[in-house]
C-alpha cells in the first residue's frame, strides 16, 4: 500500500472543489463564483494499492499571495512537500491560467495539468491541442469534465504514474532576460550554502522568489540573520524593474504555449458579453437583482406552504395518537409540549429552508450571483464596503458562519473587519422560520412582501453600519475590486438538489441536536416548579421572561417573546421552538399567536426586525472571534448588533404603528 | 432597420409590442394593487407590477438600441424576454403553491383559474416568440465570425 499526497491548485473558480468531490466522492460545497474555498479541505481515495490523500487549496492567480486565503494556498504549495501538484486549468481561458503554471513549474514538484471544462471549450469552439500543450510544458495534460466525472480515471492513473517516476522533473524553462538570469544564479549559489534556512524551497527557486519581490521569504531570511547578495543592495526602482521583467517573461511563456496549443473560432461577441451588457447595466443591474430576490422569497413562502400545511397535519395526527394513549401526565406534557410542540414547530419550516437553498443554488450555478456582486460594487464602494464583500453577504443568506470565513478573500484588514461586523445582519436560513411564522400569522397574503422587506432591511442596515465604521473608525478607502466573472452555465437540477439536500440536512441535524436540547430546556423551565400551570407566568420560563421583559417593554414584546429571544442566542431555530413550547404546541402556535391580545402586526414586525438584527448564534460568535483574532472587535461586533437591533425595532414599532396600526 | 441583413424585421416590431404590453400589464397590476379596480382578472400586485414596468423599460431600451446597435437590441430583448419567462414561471409556482395551500386547508372558494391571474403569465406568453427568435439570433451573432478576442 502506497500513500500519495496531492494538492489541487489553480485559479479561482476553475472547478477545484468539483474535482475534489469527484476524486474523493464527497460533497463539499461548490459554486459558480470565485472564493468558495477559503481553507484547505482534505479527502481520500483508495485506488488498488494506492491511497490518494487529496488537499483542495483555495484558488489563487499567482504565488504572490495578497489575501489570507491565497496565503493558505501559497504556504501549502511551498512548504507541505506533496508527492504531486494537480493544477486545474480552465480550458476556456488557458492563457491566463498558465501564468500560475509558470510559477508552479519552478517549484520543481511533480505536476499534472487537469484541463477542466473541456466541454465548455468545445461549445465555445475553442480547439485545444492537449498534446502540443503537454509537449511544450513537458507536463502531462489530461482533459477532464469534473462536473460529470469525465476523464477522472485517466487523471488518477496519470497522477500515480507521475509520482512513481524516479527521474527529476524537467519542465519548460522560462526565458528571463540575461541580467535577471545572472542575478538568479548568483543568489541561488549563495543560498546553496544556507539550504537549511530555506525550508523546503530549492535555492534556485528561492532566488527567483526573492527577485520577484517575495517579502515574506525575504523577511524570513533576514530574521535568521542572512544578508542576501544583490537584493539587500538593490534600490526599490531597480527591484521593481526586475520583478516586471520576470512577470513579462512568464506572460510571454503563457502566450507562446497558448498560441501553439489553442485555436479559437469564436465570434466577435460572446453570448456572455451580450447578456452581461444588460445584467450588469448601470441602471438596470440593481433593479434586476432585487427583482430576482423578490421572486425568490415569494416562491420560498408560497411554494413551501403546501408542504408546511402537510407537515402540520401529520403532527396533528401524532398529537391525536398520543392523546389516545394512557400515560403519565408529566410524560405526556414532555412529549406533547416539549418534543412535538418545540421541535415540531421548527420542523414544519424545513420545506421553506429547502426551497430557499435550491433557489440560491440555482442562482449561484448560473453565474448570476457573481454578476450581482459586480453590479453592487459601485454602490458598495460608495458606502465604504469592498465589492468582494457582497459574496460573503450572499453566503450569509444561507448561514453566517461560512460567510464570515469567506471574508478571507478580502485583502485589507479594515475591509475584513467591517464586512465581518456587518455579515450578521444578513438574514440566515435559521431566521426564516421566525419570519414565515409571524408574517404568515399577522400579514397573510402580504407575507412574501414582508419577508422580502426584512431581507432588504438586513442589507440596508449592513450598508449603513459599514458607512458608520468607514466614516468614523477606518477612514481609508476600500481597496479596488477585481473579480473575474464566471461563465454562464445552465443550472444543473441534480447539483441544485444535492446542494439543497446537504444544506437542509445540516439544518435537520441542528434541529435534532441544538433545537431539541434548547426546547427541552424551555419545556423544563415552562414546567417547573412542580404544581404551576404549564408555561404560565409562575413557571421558571415566566419568571425569566418577566425579569428581562421590562427591557423590551419599549418594543412591545411580551415575556414569551423575550424567552424566545434569550434562547435565540444559542441558535435562531430555537426561537420558534421556544414559542411553540410556551404557546402550547406546534398545532396551537399559530392560532395562539393570532389570539394573543398582547400581540399585533406591528409588534410582530418589530419582533422579526429584532430577530433579524440582534445576534446570529453561538457558532457565528465563535467564528467572529476566530476571524477577528481579538476580543475587542468581537465584543464590538456583538454589541453593535444588539444596539442596532434595539434601535431599529423601536423605530419599526413606532413608525410602523402610523401605517399598520397598533 | 431597413438595411438589415438579419431576418429580424418582424422580431424588432414584436419587441415594441412586448414592451408596450408588458408596460400595460405592469401598470394594471399596480393600479389593481392600489385599489383602482378595472374588473380584469389581473392579480393586484404592486411589487410585481413594478417589476413588469422595469422589464418594459428594458424592452424599450432594446427598441431604441435596435436603430443603431444591432447586438445591443439582441442582448436587451433576449435578456428581458428570458427574465419575463423566468418570472412568469415563478409566478405559476407562487400561485400554484397558494392554490394548493387553499385546497389543503379546505377553503371553499378555490378557483383554479386564479393560477393564471398574475400579469406576468400573460406578458410572458406574448414574449415567447420573441425569446425563441432572439435567442437564435444571439447565438448566430456570437459564433458568426472568426476571432479569438
Amino acid at each position: 500500500m502506497k500513500d500519495i499526497r496531492i494538492l489541487l491548485a489553480g485559479n479561482p473558480n476553475v472547478g477545484k472543489t468539483t474535482l475534489f468531490n469527484s476524486l474523493c466522492g464527497v460533497h463539499q460545497h461548490t459554486g459558480n463564483y470565485p472564493g468558495v474555498t477559503v481553507e484547505i479541505k482534505e479527502g481520500k481515495r483508495q485506488i488498488n494499492d494506492h491511497s490518494l490523500f487529496v488537499s483542495d487549496l483555495p484558488g489563487t492567480y499567482s504565488l504572490s499571495a495578497f489575501t489570507p486565503d491565497e496565503q493558505v494556498a501559497r504556504d501549502a504549495l511551498l512548504t507541505s512537500n506533496p508527492d504531486a501538484v494537480v493544477q486545474i486549468v480552465d480550458a476556456t481561458n488557458i492563457e491566463r491560467n498558465l501564468f500560475l503554471t509558470t510559477q508552479l513549474m519552478e517549484i520543481g514538484l511533480p505536476m499534472v495539468i487537469a484541463l477542466n471544462m473541456s466541454d465548455l471549450a468545445d461549445e465555445q469552439k475553442i480547439t485545444i491541442d492537449a498534446e502540443c500543450l503537454e509537449k511544450n510544458l513537458k507536463i502531462p495534460v489530461v482533459r477532464i469534465v469534473a462536473r460529470n466525472g469525465e476523464g477522472i480515471e485517466k487523471l488518477v492513473d496519470t497522477i500515480i504514474r507521475v509520482t512513481e517516476k524516479k527521474t527529476p522533473v524537467d519542465y519548460k524553462k522560462i526565458e528571463y532576460p540575461h541580467s535577471v538570469t545572472t542575478h538568479i544564479a548568483e543568489i541561488g549559489n549563495y543560498l546553496s550554502s544556507h539550504v537549511s534556512l530555506l525550508g523546503k524551497l530549492s535555492p534556485h527557486y528561492a532566488a527567483i522568489r526573492l527577485m520577484e519581490g517575495d517579502e515574506h521569504l525575504e523577511k524570513m531570511l533576514h530574521d535568521q540573520g542572512l544578508v542576501i547578495p544583490f537584493i539587500d543592495k538593490c534600490d526599490p526602482a531597480e527591484r521593481d524593474g526586475i520583478a516586471e521583467d520576470i512577470l513579462l517573461a512568464r506572460y510571454r511563456t503563457s502566450e507562446e504555449v497558448t498560441t501553439c496549443a489553442v485555436k479559437c473560432s469564436m465570434g466577435a461577441v460572446m453570448p456572455a458579453d451580450l447578456i452581461d451588457q444588460v445584467l450588469t447595466h448601470r441602471l438596470f443591474g440593481i433593479p434586476i437583482f432585487l427583482s430576482c430576490m423578490w421572486f425568490a422569497f415569494q416562491i420560498t413562502f408560497s411554494a413551501s406552504n403546501p408542504f408546511l400545511v402537510g407537515i402540520e397535519y401529520l403532527f396533528g395526527i401524532f398529537t391525536e395518537m398520543m392523546n389516545g394513549v394512557e400515560m403519565d401526565p408529566f410524560i405526556r406534557s414532555f412529549l406533547a409540549d416539549g418534543v412535538i410542540g418545540g421541535v415540531g414547530s421548527v420542523l414544519v419550516f424545513v420545506p421553506s429552508i429547502f426551497v430557499m437553498f435550491i433557489l440560491l443554488s440555482i442562482l449561484e450555478d448560473t453565474g448570476y450571483l457573481a454578476r450581482a456582486a459586480f453590479v453592487m460594487d459601485r454602490f458598495m464602494h460608495s458606502v465604504g464596503l469592498h465589492g468582494k464583500s457582497f459574496i460573503p453577504f450572499l453566503i450569509g443568506f444561507g448561514c453566517n458562519v461560512p460567510a464570515i470565513m469567506a471574508t478571507r478573500t478580502l485583502q485589507s484588514k479594515a475591509d475584513r473587519i467591517i464586512t465581518i461586523i456587518t455579515i450578521p445582519f444578513m438574514s440566515c436560513a435559521a431566521r426564516l422560520p421566525v419570519y414565515v411564522l409571524f408574517a404568515g400569522v399577522f400579514f397573510g397574503a402580504a407575507a412574501g412582501n414582508v419577508i422580502f422587506f426584512l431581507y432588504v432591511l438586513g442589507i440596508a442596515v449592513a450598508i449603513i453600519s459599514a458607512m458608520i465604521f468607514r466614516r468614523f473608525v477606518f477612514r481609508d478607502e476600500p481597496s479596488p475590486f477585481i473579480m473575474e466573472l464566471p461563465p454562464y452555465r445552465k443550472p444543473s437540477g441534480l447539483a441544485a438538489a444535492v446542494h439543497m439536500w446537504y444544506k437542509g440536512k445540516e439544518y435537520l441535524k441542528r434541529a435534532g441536536i441544538v433545537i431539541f436540547g434548547g426546547v427541552l430546556v424551555v419545556w423544563a423551565l415552562a414546567t417547573f416548579p412542580v404544581g404551576v400551570e404549564y408555561g404560565s407566568v409562575d413557571s421558571l420560563a415566566g419568571i425569566l421572561g418577566q425579569v428581562f421583559q421590562p427591557l423590551f417593554a419599549p418594543l412591545g414584546f411580551n415575556w414569551q417573546l423575550v424567552v424566545g429571544l434569550i434562547f435565540g442566542f444559542v441558535a435562531k431555530e430555537v426561537v420558534v421552538g421556544s414559542l411553540g413550547t410556551l404557546y402550547g404546541g406546534e398545532e396551537m402556535l399559530e392560532s395562539s399567536l393570532a389570539a394573543d391580545p398582547t400581540l399585533s402586526p406591528v409588534i410582530a414586525l418589530a419582533y422579526m426586525v429584532f430577530v433579524l438584527l440582534y445576534f446570529p448564534c453561538v457558532a457565528a460568535f465563535g467564528v467572529i472571534r476566530q476571524e477577528l483574532g481579538n476580543w475587542k472587535w468581537t465584543c464590538i461586533a456583538v454589541g453593535w448588533g444588539i444596539l442596532v437591533a434595539y434601535i431599529v425595532a423601536f423605530i419599526t414599532l413606532h413608525v410602523g404603528s402610523l401605517f399598520i396600526g397598533a | 432597420m431597413s438595411n438589415t441583413t438579419y431576418p429580424h424585421k418582424y422580431l424588432y416590431g414584436w419587441t415594441g409590442i412586448v414592451a408596450l404590453s408588458t408596460f400595460i400589464a405592469g401598470l394594471l397590476s399596480i393600479l389593481e394593487g392600489a385599489g383602482i379596480a378595472f374588473g380584469l382578472s389581473i392579480l393586484p400586485d404592486i411589487p410585481g407590477g413594478c417589476i413588469l414596468v422595469l422589464l418594459s423599460l428594458i424592452f424599450g431600451t432594446a427598441v431604441l438600441k435596435g436603430r443603431s446597435d444591432r447586438p445591443g437590441w439582441i442582448s436587451f430583448s433576449y435578456v428581458a424576454s428570458l427574465l419575463l419567462l423566468a418570472f412568469a414561471g415563478c409566478s405559476i409556482l407562487v400561485e400554484g403553491g397558494n392554490l394548493l395551500t387553499a385546497i389543503m386547508e379546505g377553503e371553499e372558494e378555490v378557483n383554479l383559474i386564479s393560477i393564471l391571474s398574475p400579469a406576468f403569465i400573460w406578458a410572458g406568453i406574448i414574449a415567447i416568440p420573441l425569446y425563441i427568435g432572439v435567442s437564435k439570433l444571439m447565438y448566430k451573432c456570437s459564433y458568426r465570425s472568426d476571432c479569438c478576442e
